[in-house]
């Protein structure tokens, strides 16, 4: 480039003196405009804004650069800066430009010294006055320029000064958070209500860090700084809105869940300002209650002879305070809550205890690993009430058909000794010398003294729960007196014939605990078998799960439940294998399927794995035999092969002396049912005799006496001051003797006589409880008051006494005949009796308790047969009643001492009526409920007056139904 | 190509079009319902690969006798799984036929899943176990499986699928689940094994307490397998059961109590009882007759019949007979065809033949009733009581209780031989224990404990020791005397001898 000529560089610089500062003020006043602006539009706080405002002041900041770098180009360039001075003399400017030209592009045969020359001369030309005369006026109205943005500049920072500033730290702000914090309230107020729940007060909370319990609802009041921003209270995640209280100030309530840091902040768009001060809250959360389970952990083992009653002994404790504290059982996939005491949200600590019986059916219907625990719930609404739970106490259960096994081993004992025994009596026969038999004898009685030792053992034995039941106890004992009654026998006459019936019923005695050993191995296996076909059930369904895609975390603890299932179908197995042959057989099918199972789930085939268990289950619910052949065909083949039905195999039934027992138990329960229906005839005879015209007669005369009882007791007080005060007992004898007149108006003398007994005896008692308040050795008015009640009433029960007399005498003569017809019954029962108590004798199968009960009633019955005969009804019935209640006592001897099960459960199966042999009762047979009911409607529906009775009769109907 | 000759062509598409549907259901046998009668014939012949073949080219899979032929396929070729699943379509469970497949097809899945299996492909045998303590059995198991399709290619003439199939079963339960075979009739009748559906379904030997003739037993299914393939299935029941009674046996040498008891004295006896019944109304299953007595007396009837037919005429006749009946119309023309009368010919030939011979009498304890109570429950007591002392070693005062037994009652009872040979054993009198084992004849059935004590006191002749033990295994295999000759447990033990230990039944008197 050619250097500008001087004249030129002249006039340019008188040009620039006059208009540069003008310019440069007019140029930053617009950009500070222009920032101001953009701030404004990036305080709107979106995305878009924010990038609008920061594309204005980049390009504001460009355009400056453009601008004085344009400037120095100008001023280096002598043809625009000719151009710019020069526009106000166009006409010479333009000459002094097409001169300018020869010098920058110089013409073929044109000296540069005289281009030059010329150049200088026509800028020279130029009028410097006119150039300075435009500047100047170029100079004001960039002057004006400036003042005009200067001023908007000014108004719009002098309007909303805080909003540049803030649309500043929005333009910077990284992540929707401003960099600069700013003070938006000022005379905080920060307020703590804890939850209802914790009853605690109000609180002020200062600035910085607190702690303040969970749940509890902060209310924070403030003055603006600014007014017209969106302000909330935030602890970064979540926002509450400052609203107006109307006060000038602001408030917002913050629900506390958890720690929180809590500010206050605007938002502007999408971008938020906070303030520089928070105030840190730590949440106190309500801890979950903490249960202590005395002993816990330990484990108890059922099986174990130790195993007592379960003492669940607990202590609860809670921050705040409990609600409710549970007994939690859980086995498998079994879960059972109990509560054991509901508190009232205000208690903190919970102290108690609970005994959990080893026959509760949670237990008993367990047979995996039982956890015991005690949970305590809080009463917490805000976060939901939390449970705490305690350590555990484990209850092992015994395997499956342990208890029963263990029974079994218990009566294989004795039949062992019995065993041996037999085979010291096959083995020697008394001995001819005195010394020798004595010596014999005392053995005989040591292997006898052994067996009853042996039965009482077993028959007080507890295998884990399972018991003998009450009728093989009776049919032990009564093998036991055989075995006595034929030793006694040979110890008084020790003769081979006496030997050999002393091995007679030592050989009966035992085959009966063999075929006992069989029958209730049988029943046991069943027992455990339908048990373990319940496990194998959830087995099949826990690999059901497993097949069907279980989620990760639930397959493993499905897995862990068929590992527990299965350790309990293998116990139940090693049960059985020691349960006689059925037991065996099941035992070794459990075993076989499940290897089944087990290799299947081992090579992940699920599907298998749950048709094997499937096949087991489906197994255990049919617990027969695996070869239950009824037939007894042999030698063949194929389709009925094999058969060889031997008579054991897998259908025995206990033996007959079971059998026997059985029966005798039904013939017992036949008969009970036919003597008690010929009670209710004979009432019924009574009462079918009783004639209408004596009532009537009874019923006018029984008025007199009525009023005569009324009058004896007018003097007894009507209420009484306690059971044990005399005025109790006096308004007692009160109550019965208006019954008797009651009874005396109706013509019932029987109730009439009932009454007044009592009536007579409550009088003795107040009597007495009367003389112990007397101060001196004078009787009191009160006891005067009593004696002259008892004189007065007693005649009155003597009349109703004899009335009741004559009138049974009457109606037995007019029952006569029908009494003479059921004392003939009656003799017919009572045979049955005797014959039944011999049967027991004879069959071996009954304890002597009911042999005894029965022959008692037999002599009773015989009696009252041969009253009723003679029209002694009172007696008769009485004797019947007696006889009836020794029947009952036979009845209860059969059946033990309430523990007729054969297994822990009381599984009262082997007795099954259903299987019985039952009689059908004929109409007339049985008319002791038919009785009853007729004696209740016909009482109650004559206690009370006549306008009650039909409602009464309905009443009692109703509970007759 | 010219357009005329394109319309020529599209014409001859056209005419042509449907006669290739013609052919090509030619080709595959017609509409569906015959595809899959042709299949069902196939399964019945045991030609699973043509069955198959069938199925494959039909056009329809989705007909419903076509899903049950597959099916049906599915079951017999051990495949119950699929079969399942095929089943599983709600149309073939509302049918009465697709029900009872499905049953079958479902307690088949359940009983084989998850079984051990022992093939031998070269003699082509496959045996599944659903108790795998069983598969001791095997090498018995394949030499009666040979020794057996062997002597009925033999005497039948028969043929023998690729793979012979044999399923052992724990139980009645499973063998019922298996074969359909009704639980309760199962159980009524004693039967231990079915041929159907493709595999012999044998029950193990260690169900019934002291096990069975389980050898035999397979051979008696396998003929039912011979004769069904043979015969198209179509063989009567009489034919079946005769024919398989008779060939239980031919697989072995002859042994001793073949003719124990006398089929024809039972027969007769059966007749006094009226128990018989006419040979062409024994029903669907000998298995499924009231009772024992009369599956004993029908058993007796169709083999007492078979083997005169068999003895009248000469050898080969039989299975010619089975050829017949597979083409001919009914069993009659088929054997007025071979043998020149007819089933009513036959039958009065055979009573007036039976009527002619010896009466021989039978033993109470061989059943048809009539063994009075008393000394039964004597003959029980005595020997339980004789057990219960042994089982304490009271040997002496066992043979005490056992002398007290009446005589003659329980006489000829292997049992009762059997546990007064132990007692004498046990007593040191060995030989006075084998004398009372070594009259065979005396004896009225095949008793595998008997076998075992034969075999343990026999020492003397190791021929008979060795086909006494043989015959205690086939009877009685789990039995820790029959599998390991012994009663002392020893270091060289074969594995079913290490089995009957483990899980055979307990001594005399110790259970």
């Amino acid at each position: 480039m050619k250097a500008m000529p001087e004249a030129l560089r002249e006039l340019s610089t008188a040009w620039l003196i006059r208009v540069r500062a003008p310019k440069q003020r007019a140029t930053v006043f617009a950009g500070v405009l222009l920032v101001f602006i953009a701030l404004l539009i990036a305080r709107i706080g979106t995305m878009r804004a924010r990038l609008l405002a920061g594309a204005l002041i980049v390009s504001i900041v460009g355009a400056a650069f453009a601008l004085r770098k344009r400037e120095n180009a100008i001023q280096r360039d002598s043809a625009r800066t000719l151009a710019r001075i020069g526009r106000a003399v166009p006409e010479i400017a333009e000459r002094a430009a097409r001169a300018l030209s020869l010098l920058s592009e110089p013409t073929k045969g044109v000296s540069e010294e005289l281009a030059a020359l010329h150049v200088s001369r026509t800028i020279a030309a130029l009028p410097r006055d006119r150039v300075e005369h435009g500047a100047t006026r170029l100079a004001f109205f960039y002057g004006i320029a400036a003042f005009v943005f200067a001023a908007f500049a000014f108004a719009s920072c002098a309007s909303n000064p805080w909003g540049l500033v803030e649309g500043a730290d929005v333009l910077l702000a990284r992540s929707d958070k401003a960099p600069v914090p700013l003070i938006w309230l000022v005379d905080l107020d920060v307020v703590s209500r804890p939850p209802d729940y914790l009853h605690q007060d109000e609180r002020h909370v200062s600035s910085g860090e607190t702690e303040l319990p969970n749940g509890a609802l902060l209310t924070l009041r403030g003055t603006p700084v600014h007014w017209g921003r969106r302000l909330f209270l935030s602890d970064g995640k979540s926002e509450v809105p400052l609203v107006g209280d109307g006060t000038g100030r602001v408030v917002a309530r913050w629900p506390l869940s958890g720690d929180s840091t809590l500010r206050v902040i605007a938002k502007f768009g999408d971008v938020v300002i906070e303030e520089p001060r928070a105030l840190e809250v730590r949440a106190v959360m309500d801890e979950k209650p903490t249960v202590h389970l005395d002993g816990a952990p330990r484990t108890v083992q059922l099986a174990s002879p130790d195993a007592a009653d379960i003492d669940v002994r607990y202590e609860a404790r809670d921050d705040h305070a409990l609600r409710e504290v549970h007994l939690v059982l859980h086995s498998g996939s079994r879960e059972e809550r109990r509560v054991l005491a509901k508190l009232d949200g205000e208690t903190k600590n919970d102290r108690g205890g609970h005994i959990l019986r080893l026959t509760d059916p949670f237990i008993k219907k367990s047979h995996a690993p039982i956890e015991i625990t005690v949970e305590a719930k809080d009463n917490d609404p805000v976060t939901g009430p939390k449970w705490g739970t305690s350590d555990a106490i484990t209850v092992v259960p015994p395997d499956v058909g342990e208890p029963e096994a263990q029974r079994l081993d218990g009566m294989r004992e004795l039949r062992n000794l019995l065993v041996d025994s037999l085979a010291y009596r096959l083995s020697h026969n008394p001995p001819s010398s005195p010394k020798d038999r004595a010596s014999f004898l005392s053995d005989e009685a040591k292997w006898m003294s052994d067996t009853s030792a042996n039965i009482d053992k077993i028959e007080g034995a507890n295998y884990s729960g399972a018991r003998l039941a009450g009728r093989l106890r009776a049919i032990l004992r009564g093998q036991e007196r055989k075995c006595i009654a034929a030793l006694n026998q040979e110890k008084q006459a020790p003769t081979t014939q006496n030997h050999l019936a002393l091995i007679r019923a030592t050989e009966r005695f035992a085959l009966v605990v063999d075929a006992m050993i069989a029958g209730q191995a049988q029943r046991d296996v069943r027992d455990a078998s339908i048990k373990l076909a319940e496990i194998a059930d959830e087995l099949s369904a826990e690999h059901g799960l497993l097949n069907r895609g279980a989620p990760e975390d639930s397959r493993a603890t499905g897995i862990h439940r068929i590992e527990l299932l299965e350790k309990v179908l293998k116990g139940g197995e090693r049960s059985l294998m020691r349960s006689g042959a059925l037991g065996k057989d099941i035992g070794e099918i459990i075993n076989a399927y499940l290897l089944r199972v087990g290799r299947a789930r081992a090579a992940n085939d699920m599907s298998h794995a749950e048709l094997a268990a499937q096949d087991l289950a489906a197994r255990l619910h049919t617990p027969d035999p695996s070869f239950g052949a009824k037939g007894k065909g042999r030698g063949g083949a194929g389709e009925s092969g094999g058969g060889e039905g031997m008579p054991a195999e897998g259908e025995t039934e206990g033996g007959d002396v079971e059998q026997a027992f059985n029966e005798a138990a039904q013939d017992l329960e036949r008969l009970s049912e036919d003597h008690s229906g010929n009670i209710g005839k004979v009432e019924q005879a009574l009462s079918g005799a009783e004639s209408d015209d004596d009532k009537k007669a009874l019923k006018e005369e029984g008025k007199k006496h009525a009023e005569a009882v009324r009058q004896a007791i007018k003097n007894l007080p009507t209420v009484g001051g306690g059971s044990d005060t005399w005025t109790g007992k006096g308004a007692l004898s009160r109550e019965h003797a208006e019954q008797m007149a009651r009874s005396m108006e109706q013509g019932n003398p029987a109730d009439a006589v009932s009454a007044g007994q009592n009536a007579m005896q409550a009088l003795d008692e107040a009597k007495r409880l009367a003389s112990r308040e007397r101060w001196g050795a004078r009787k009191s008015e009160t006891e005067e008051q009593l004696e002259d009640a008892r004189r007065k009433l007693e005649p009155e029960v003597r009349w109703a006494e004899k009335q009741l007399q004559e009138m049974r005498k009457k109606t037995s003569e007019r029952a006569r005949g029908d009494l003479q017809k059921r004392g003939e019954e009656e003799a017919q029962i009572s045979e049955r009796m005797g014959a039944l108590a011999k049967k027991g004798r004879a069959g071996e199968s009954m304890p002597e308790s009911a042999i005894e009960a029965l022959e008692s009633a037999e002599r009773l019955s015989k009696s009252a047969a041969e009253s009723l005969k003679q029209g002694n009804s009172e007696r008769g019935l009485d004797e019947q009643r007696q006889a009836q209640q020794k029947l009952q006592a036979a009845k209860q001897s059969l059946e033990g001492d309430g523990d007729e099960g054969d297994g822990r459960e009381g599984n009262s199966r082997s007795r099954n009526p259903s299987s019985a042999e039952m009689g059908i009762p004929k109409a007339d047979a049985h008319k002791g409920p038919e009785e009853f009911r007729r004696r209740v409607m016909k009482g109650l529906g004559q206690s009370t007056g006549s306008k009650e009775r039909d409602a009464v009769k309905r009443y009692a109907e109703g509970l007759l139904r | 190509m010219t357009p005329r000759l394109s319309l020529f062509a599209l014409f001859c598409w056209i005419v042509l079009w449907p006669l290739h549907d013609v052919s090509a259901q030619m080709a595959g046998g017609g509409d569906s319902s015959l595809q899959a009668d042709r299949a069902e014939q196939a399964i019945a012949l045991q030609e699973y690969d043509a069955a198959r073949e069938i199925l494959s080219r039909t056009n329809d899979s989705d007909h419903p006798a076509i899903a049950r032929a597959r099916a049906r396929l599915a079951i017999d070729e051990g495949e119950c799984d699929l079969a399942v699943s095929i089943l599983a379509r709600p149309d073939l469970a509302k049918d009465e036929l697709g029900a009872m497949l499905g049953d079958i097809a479902r307690g088949c899945a359940r009983v084989t899943a998850a079984n051990v299996i022992d093939r031998d492909d070269a003699k082509g045998i496959e045996i599944r176990y659903q108790d795998e303590h069983d598969r001791d059995l095997t090498p018995l198991i394949i030499e009666t499986v040979v020794k057996a399709r062997d002597a009925l290619t033999r005497d039948l003439d028969a043929t023998w699928p690729r793979v012979t199939r044999i399923v052992v079963v724990r139980d009645l339960l499973s063998l019922s689940a298996m074969t359909g075979l009704p639980y309760e009739s199962a159980k009524t009748t004693g039967t231990v094994a079915v041929a159907k559906w493709g595999r012999t379904t044998l029950t193990s030997p260690r169900a019934p307490r002291h096990g069975y003739g389980w050898r035999d037993t397979l051979a008696h299914e396998l003929t039912h397998r011979a004769v069904s393939r043979k015969s198209g299935d179509r063989a009567p029941l009489w034919l079946q059961e005769g024919l398989a009674k008779r060939e239980e046996i031919r697989w072995r040498e002859p042994f001793v109590f073949d003719e124990v008891p006398p089929v024809d004295s039972i027969v007769m006896r059966g007749i006094e009882k009226k128990l018989d019944r006419p040979l062409d109304q024994l029903g669907p299953s000998i298995a499924m007759l009231p009772s024992a007595d009369a599956a004993m007396v029908a058993f007796a009837e169709v083999t007492s019949f078979v083997r005169y037919v068999a003895e009248s005429r000469p050898p080969g006749t039989l299975g010619k007979l089975l050829d017949s009946i597979r083409t001919s119309t009914s069993v009659d023309v088929a054997l007025k065809e071979t043998t020149a009368l007819d089933l009513k010919g036959w039958d009065a030939e055979w009573r007036a033949a039976l009527a002619k011979k010896p009466k021989i009498p039978l033993s109470p304890l061989h059943g048809l009733g009539d063994a009075p109570r008393s000394s039964t429950t004597e003959l029980r007591e005595r020997v339980r009581l004789a057990e219960l002392l042994l089982g304490r070693d009271h040997s002496a005062e066992a043979l005490l209780e056992l002398g007290k037994i009446p005589e003659k009652a329980g006489e000829g009872d292997p049992a009762l031989a059997y546990i007064h040979a132990r007692a004498l054993e046990a007593d040191g009198k060995p030989e006075e224990a084998f004398r009372r084992v070594a009259d065979l004849k005396s004896m009225i059935g095949p008793y595998g404990p008997f076998f075992a004590i034969r075999g343990r006191l026999g020492e003397a002749n190791p021929e008979q020791r060795r086909v006494d033990f043989t015959a205690a295994v086939a009877h009685d295999p789990f039995a820790p005397e029959s599998a390991c000759e012994s009663l002392v447990a020893s270091s060289t033990e074969s594995p079913l001898c290490r089995s009957a230990r483990e899980f055979g039944s307990s001594d005399l008197g110790k259970d």
